[in-house]
C-alpha cells in the first residue's frame, strides 16, 4: 500500500539490530526532525535533546513499526513530535518562548517552504487539502502541529474563544481527510 | 464505542496525532485504539499524512554533537553483554521463572486448548507465559525466520489505563527486552529484534498506557514463560 517510503526499509533493518541501518535513518532524517523540534521548543538545547530522546526512542522500538500500516517518515515525525511535546508539557510556563512573530513562521500556503514539501506525493497533497480549508482552520491546525499549542493557546493567540478554535482544528480535519481520500482515490 | 461513525473515528484520530486529544480522553482513546484496527488504521493514516508536514519545514542540521550523545547511549546498549549487576538479579521477579517445571503440568492443558497458529506460520519454538494465580496464559511461538506470533488464552484485558507489555528475557544477569504492547483482542504478529539470539523466554507486565516510561518492566509481571523447541538458525 505504501509506495513512497524511504525509511520503511532502513527502520525493518534496525528493528532486526542492524545498527548500520539506524545511523543512515539519522542520516536521512535528523534536519527534518530536528527542524520540527526547533520549531515546537524554539531553544537549540532543549531541541537537540529532544532529538536524542527520538532517536534513542526509535532504535529501541523500531520493532514495532509496521509497514503495512503506515510510512516510516510519518511513524518517525510523530515520535519526534512526541518527544518535543513531552519537553514542553515539562518546562514551566514562564518560560513559554514564543512571541507573536515566531508563532506566524508557518509554513501554510507560501511557496518557498512549500518546495521541500513536493518531495513525496503524501506532501504534495497534504497541501493541495490544506489549501482548501478555510484560513482559520488551517491556521489553527498549522499552528498546533507546528509549535506545540494548545487549542487555549491557539485561542489566546487568534483572540477567538477556545469552542470556537475547537471547532475549526475538528471541521478542519474532516474537511482534510475528505479531500485526501479524494485525492487518494 | 460501536457507536462511533466513521467520521468519528477519523475525527478522533486527527486530533490524537495532532495532539488536541489530551488528558483522559487520550487514555481512553489508547485503550479503544489497542482492540479496534479500524482504529488503528485511522491513527496510522493521520501519523503517514500529518507526518509529512514535518517535510515542509526546511532542514536544519542538528549539531553532530546530538549523535555523538546518541552514539554514546545506545553504544553501551550495543557491547557485549556486560556483567549486570543491577536490580535485576536482587528482584523477585525471576522466582516465577523457577516455578515453570512445577507448572508444566498446567502448560500442556493450555496447549490443548490453543488457537491454531495462522496457516501460513510455521512455529519452530513455542513458550506458554503462565499466570499460576488463575491459569490464564499467552502463547508466543517462534518461527525460523525470527517472526513471533503472540496470542492470548483466557487472559483479561489489562485495566483501563493500562497496557500489556510484551518482554524478552536473556540470561538471568540481563536485563529483558521491550517486544512492545500485547493485546488480548488478536493474535499478533512481530519481528523478533537481534537480541532474540541469546533469548530465554518471554514475560508480560503491566505497564502505564503505552508502554513501560522506563525501558524496563515497571509494573507487575504477570506471566512467565520459557521457549521450547529447537532454534535452526
Amino acid at each position: 500500500m505504501v509506495t513512497d517510503d524511504p525509511i520503511g526499509p532502513f527502520l525493518e533493518a534496525a528493528a532486526k539490530g542492524d545498527y548500520g541501518a539506524f545511523a543512515e535513518i539519522y542520516r536521512l532524517t535528523s534536519s527534518k526532525l530536528f527542524a520540527l523540534s526547533m520549531s515546537i521548543l524554539r531553544r537549540n538545547d532543549w531541541a537537540e535533546e529532544a532529538l536524542q530522546e527520538t532517536y534513542t526512542r526509535i532504535w529501541r522500538s523500531a520493532h514495532r513499526y509496521d509497514s503495512e500500516k503506515g510510512a516510516g517518515m510519518g511513524w518517525i515525525v510523530t515520535i519526534a513530535r512526541n518527544a518535543a511535546l513531552s519537553k514542553l508539557m515539562r518546562r514551566p510556563k514562564d518560560e513559554f518562548a514564543g512571541n507573536e512573530s515566531d508563532m506566524l513562521q508557518l509554513p501554510s500556503g507560501d511557496p518557498t517552504p512549500m518546495e521541500a514539501a513536493m518531495r513525496s506525493s503524501d506532501a504534495r497533497q497534504l497541501m493541495t487539502c490544506l489549501s482548501e480549508l478555510d484560513e482559520e482552520q488551517k491556521q489553527s491546525i498549522l499552528l498546533i502541529y507546528y509549535q506545540g499549542l494548545t487549542q487555549r493557546e491557539v485561542a489566546d493567540h487568534l483572540r477567538r474563544p477556545v469552542g470556537t478554535v475547537k471547532s475549526w482544528v475538528r471541521r478542519g480535519l474532516l474537511r482534510l481527510r475528505d479531500c485526501l481520500d479524494r485525492e487518494t482515490a | 464505542m460501536k457507536q462511533l461513525s466513521p467520521s468519528d473515528r477519523s475525527q478522533l484520530a486527527g486530533e490524537y496525532v495532532l495532539g488536541t486529544l489530551r488528558g483522559p480522553a487520550r487514555v481512553r482513546f489508547e485503550r479503544l485504539v489497542e482492540d479496534d484496527p479500524h482504529l488503528w488504521q485511522e491513527v496510522a493514516f493521520w501519523e503517514r499524512r500529518l507526518g509529512t508536514l514535518g517535510e515542509a519545514l526546511p532542514d536544519r542540521v542538528p549539531p553532530q554533537r546530538v549523535w555523538d550523545a546518541i552514539d554514546a547511549e545506545l553504544g553501551a546498549e550495543r557491547a557485549p553483554a556486560p556483567p549486570r549487576p543491577n536490580l535485576w538479579q536482587s528482584l523477585p521477579f525471576w522466582r516465577g521463572f523457577g516455578l515453570l517445571a512445577a507448572g508444566a503440568a498446567a502448560a500442556l492443558l493450555v496447549v490443548a486448548l490453543l488457537p491454531p497458529a495462522t496457516p501460513d506460520f510455521r512455529p519452530v519454538q513455542v513458550a506458554t507465559l503462565q499466570n499460576e494465580a488463575d491459569g490464564s496464559a499467552w502463547i508466543v511461538r517462534v518461527a525460523a525466520d525470527g517472526v513471533a506470533e503472540i496470542a492470548a488464552v483466557n487472559a483479561p484485558a489489562a485495566a483501563p489505563g493500562r497496557n500489556y507489555e510484551l518482554w524478552l528475557l536473556r540470561g538471568a544477569d540481563q536485563a529483558p527486552v521491550s517486544l512492545g504492547l500485547a493485546s488480548t483482542a488478536k493474535t499478533q504478529r512481530i519481528a523478533l529484534p537481534a537480541t532474540f539470539a541469546d533469548g530465554t523466554g518471554f514475560a508480560i507486565s503491566v505497564e502505564p498506557a503505552g508502554g513501560s516510561p522506563t525501558g524496563a518492566p515497571t509494573g507487575p509481571v504477570l506471566f512467565v514463560g520459557g521457549l521450547v523447541g529447537t532454534r535452526t538458525n
